[in-house]
């Protein structure tokens, strides 16, 4: 039923786009159809009970005894990604970027392509549409880089994310069991999670793009590097990031209209970024939450003489610390959780530096379980090891220098890790889920 | 690309000998033995095959013991067992099992209301030892590889889980040592405790066909209330929960009919059986649990002519506690009794010759007066 959808979707966007081409007179009304049909679909299918059930929330605040309906159906697997990727074709051809490919085999490829229809990244158009169209053949150097890309993206889900989300999601499933410094390290804990959650899908994806002979957009660049929020969002989702400035953050005026106008449009596609990750409040506060830094951190830059200096440790510090905050948003199931965790958190600050608080509180994160310990702690230091390293150099690079032996080594001890340190279930991606 | 299928496969193998190491060390930390490889064909066949057979779910597992038949019976019963592994387990057997063999296949309500056994059903893992791969249904392969062809890529998480139940168990046992001990006078009387003076009372040999006629003659009564609340559980499992309802029935009668017609064609002889279930249960389910449960659906299926022998309220069973596990369950008491009951119905039918009543008909001792 709904590769129904993914194909209706193809061939409505496919004709429109061709239509723009063949009467450019048209290409206004062309493009806003299709604007209208992609978002309606999924607004529809993302939004429609988030928004009955908001609806009929206020009517009850007002004593109107209307209650909206709801519908009960799965979300259609990747429609957030494959939706924007369609609505930023037809833009990119209604302003003539990029021309609208005439062979629909090719077309549909572009939109369902295997590697990133669930999850990403959000494809543009004049990047993928030539690759399909070119020629591959077998290439030994870019197989054994899609391989080393996929089986590191593997250990980054498997190892990484799943062993981190062991304590993550036991804070955030017993949230009145915790207070104080365990919030504060589950918090933590998630936002290496998210990323390694994320950029194992990512680099699994553009792994096997890669085997197949196409270089998929890249979305991650060390992200918790970053030395201000607004830098953050140039290394986090790029794909999603950058369609946001180009399809929406420009066309609303961008920063061409003042100061002022500039952190309307920043809230403005924020809080719509937030919503595009789910259908949920503390998404939309997540999103605000971005906007919000991130109107500050420009206001400060446009209003103060000349740039403070500020140690690179201590502002990548500060970012992550805003970072933590509004993750918190993202990883409540609802207001009250997110509420309960900020209040909790500082909750007695003052042992934070006692080491018997300190150990009381991570043995009752892990249960007082030290193999568990053990792995958390391997899981943290090497994705934050990763993240150092492959600041410098890609990580490909770096392996291709070592000595066989040490190359060969680590291959045969990331995949035993992936088998013996993998969790019983496997769990679904985070962000397979918008 | 010959080059990088070999190192690939060199790279593999690499990880395997790994794998292989630390799963060495983790079962001789846990003194875990290797266990058999799985059958990946039907049995071979034997000098003296099965000449009877029992399939069914834990109603037949527990209800029927072929302990005092003089015969070579087979148990493929199993808890929660549906008809589609019952017909997969006869095959699996199938070379094992004599021309003219009775088997006996317990059709129950729950037979027919169970949901179908899909393929994240937990209990698959069950069968994985038991059953050639493609004999499962709806085969799990991911898991079914992990657990029987290469169980040692599975060692670092079967360690972690066993470190994490030591630890578990640790600190509940040092939080019972903390904990106040009760009081005597403080202790309350256990269901256990007021049961055990009726247990004490019946120490009897029950493959004794006398003793078993002087049992059901005088029915140990109704009194625990163990019974009760296991058949309000069993309630709520089948009325409330999405396990078990009507909207399967139609699925499970193709799955007998194919049972049947599998054991025909095999020039087996299937009998149908209904097993009883306590009268604690049957007073307190629904009245349609008897009608609209089995016998409707045994009306609708094709049996094939296939003999229905009804046990479900016949020879005062189901009135005696003393012969029950649980409100559904009969225990091993219970089993001698039926099986016996069972056996003289399948004999007096000419399925089976006298000769293999293997029960003791030895006079009971009068009591002194």
């Amino acid at each position: 039923m709904y590769a129904l959808l993914i194909f209706a979707i193809t061939v409505v966007t496919y004709g429109l786009a061709r239509c723009m081409e063949a009467f450019p007179e048209r290409k206004k009304i062309s493009l806003t159809l299709g604007l209208i049909g992609i978002f309606g679909i999924l607004i529809f299918f993302k939004y429609f009970n988030f928004l009955s059930l908001s609806l009929t929330d206020i009517f009850q605040v007002w004593h109107w005894p209307i209650q909206l309906p709801t519908f009960h159906y799965l979300l259609p697997i990747g429609i957030s990604f494959y939706s924007f990727q369609v609505g930023g074709y037809l833009m990119d051809v209604f302003r003539g970027k990029s021309k609208a490919e005439q062979n629909f085999g090719v077309y549909a490829l572009f939109v369902a392509f295997f590697p990133i229809v669930t999850s990403g990244p959000i494809e543009r158009a004049g990047h993928l549409i030539p690759q399909l169209l070119a020629k591959h053949h077998f290439d030994y150097a870019r197989t054994i880089s899609g391989l080393q890309l996929f089986v590191f993206g593997l250990f980054k889900k498997l190892v990484i994310a799943d062993n981190l989300a062991i304590v993550v999601d036991r804070v955030f499933n017993g949230l009145p069991n915790f207070k104080g410094l365990s919030l504060l390290i589950a918090v933590g804990l998630f936002s290496w999670q998210i990323y390694a959650d994320f950029s194992g899908y990512t680099d699994m994806a553009r792994g096997i793009a890669r085997i197949l002979g196409f270089d998929i957009l890249e979305n991650f660049k060390c992200p918790y590097l970053a030395t201000s929020v607004r830098d953050f969002w140039r290394r986090w989702h790029i794909s999603l990031s950058s369609w946001f400035r180009d399809y929406l953050y420009i066309p609303l005026g961008g920063s061409r209209h003042g100061l002022a106008r500039a952190c309307l449009n920043t809230l403005i596609v924020f809080v719509l970024c937030g919503l595009w990750h789910g259908a949920a409040w503390t998404f939309a506060w997540w999103g605000l939450l971005h906007g919000v830094i991130l109107a500050v951190e420009r206001v400060a830059t446009t209003i103060l003489p000349k740039q403070i200096p500020v140690p690179k440790l201590v502002a990548i510090l500060y970012t992550n610390l805003l970072l933590g905050i509004t993750w918190v948003f993202f990883r409540s199931s609802n207001l009250n959780d997110a509420i309960y965790v900020m209040r909790n958190s500082v909750v007695g600050v003052r042992n934070f530096i006692s080491p018997s608080y300190i150990w009381a509180t991570i043995s009752q994160l892990f249960k007082t379980n030290v193999m568990e310990m053990a792995v958390v702690g391997f899981c943290l230091i090497t994705i934050v090891s990763l993240e150092l390293v492959t600041s410098r150099y890609p990580l490909g690079r770096i392996i291709r220098r070592q000595h066989f032996v040490v190359r060969w080594l680590t291959y045969s001890l990331v995949m035993a890790s992936i088998l013996l340190l993998r969790q019983s279930a496997i769990t679904k991606f985070i962000y397979v889920q918008f | 690309m010959k080059t990088l299928w070999l190192k690939i496969l060199l790279l593999i193998g690499l990880v395997m000998a790994l794998c292989l190491l630390f799963d060495a060390v983790y079962r001789s930390v846990y003194q875990q033995a290797y266990e058999p490889w799985p059958p990946l064909w039907f049995n071979r066949p034997i000098d003296q095959p099965y000449q009877i057979v029992k399939v069914g779910n834990s109603h037949a597992q527990s209800g029927i013991t072929f302990k005092k038949y003089n015969l070579k019976g087979l148990d493929l019963s199993g808890v929660a067992q549906r008809f589609v592994f019952d017909l997969a387990l006869l095959k699996q057997y199938s070379r094992q099992i004599d021309k003219n063999a009775v088997v006996l296949i317990p059709v129950t309500p729950i037979s027919f209301s169970h949901r179908k056994a899909d393929r994240n059903d937990g209990l698959q893992g069950n069968y994985y030892g038991r059953l050639a791969p493609f004999l499962i249904p709806d085969l799990k392969w991911d898991d079914y590889l992990q657990a029987k062809i290469f169980p040692f890529v599975r060692s670092g998480y079967l360690w972690r889980q066993k470190y994490a139940d030591a630890v578990r168990d640790r600190i509940a046992e040092e939080e019972r040592w903390q904990e106040p001990s009760p009081s005597p006078q403080a202790a309350p009387t256990s269901l256990a405790t007021q049961s055990a003076a009726v247990v004490a009372t019946h120490t009897f040999d029950f493959f004794n066909v006398n003793f078993m006629a002087r049992e059901l003659a005088h029915p140990s009564p109704v009194d625990s209330y163990k019974y009760v609340d296991n058949m309000n559980f069993i309630f709520h499992k089948w009325y409330e929960t999405e396990e078990f309802g009507t909207q399967y029935f139609a699925g499970n009668r193709q799955d007998l009919e194919r049972l049947i017609a599998y054991c025909l064609q095999q020039h087996w002889r299937p009998v149908l059986i209904t097993i009883p279930v306590s009268q604690v249960l049957m007073d307190g389910l629904l009245d349609d649990y008897l009608p609209k449960y089995l016998y409707d659906n045994l009306a609708q299926t094709n049996t094939r002519g296939v003999e229905y022998l009804d046990f479900s309220q016949k020879n005062g069973i189901a009135q005696d506690m003393f012969l029950f596990g649980n409100a559904d369950h009969l225990n091993d008491n219970g089993a001698a009794v039926f099986s016996y009951y069972l056996l003289r119905e399948l004999i007096q039918r000419g399925y089976l010759p006298s000769a293999v009543d293997g029960y003791d008909y030895t006079p009971l001792p009068t009591a002194p007066k």
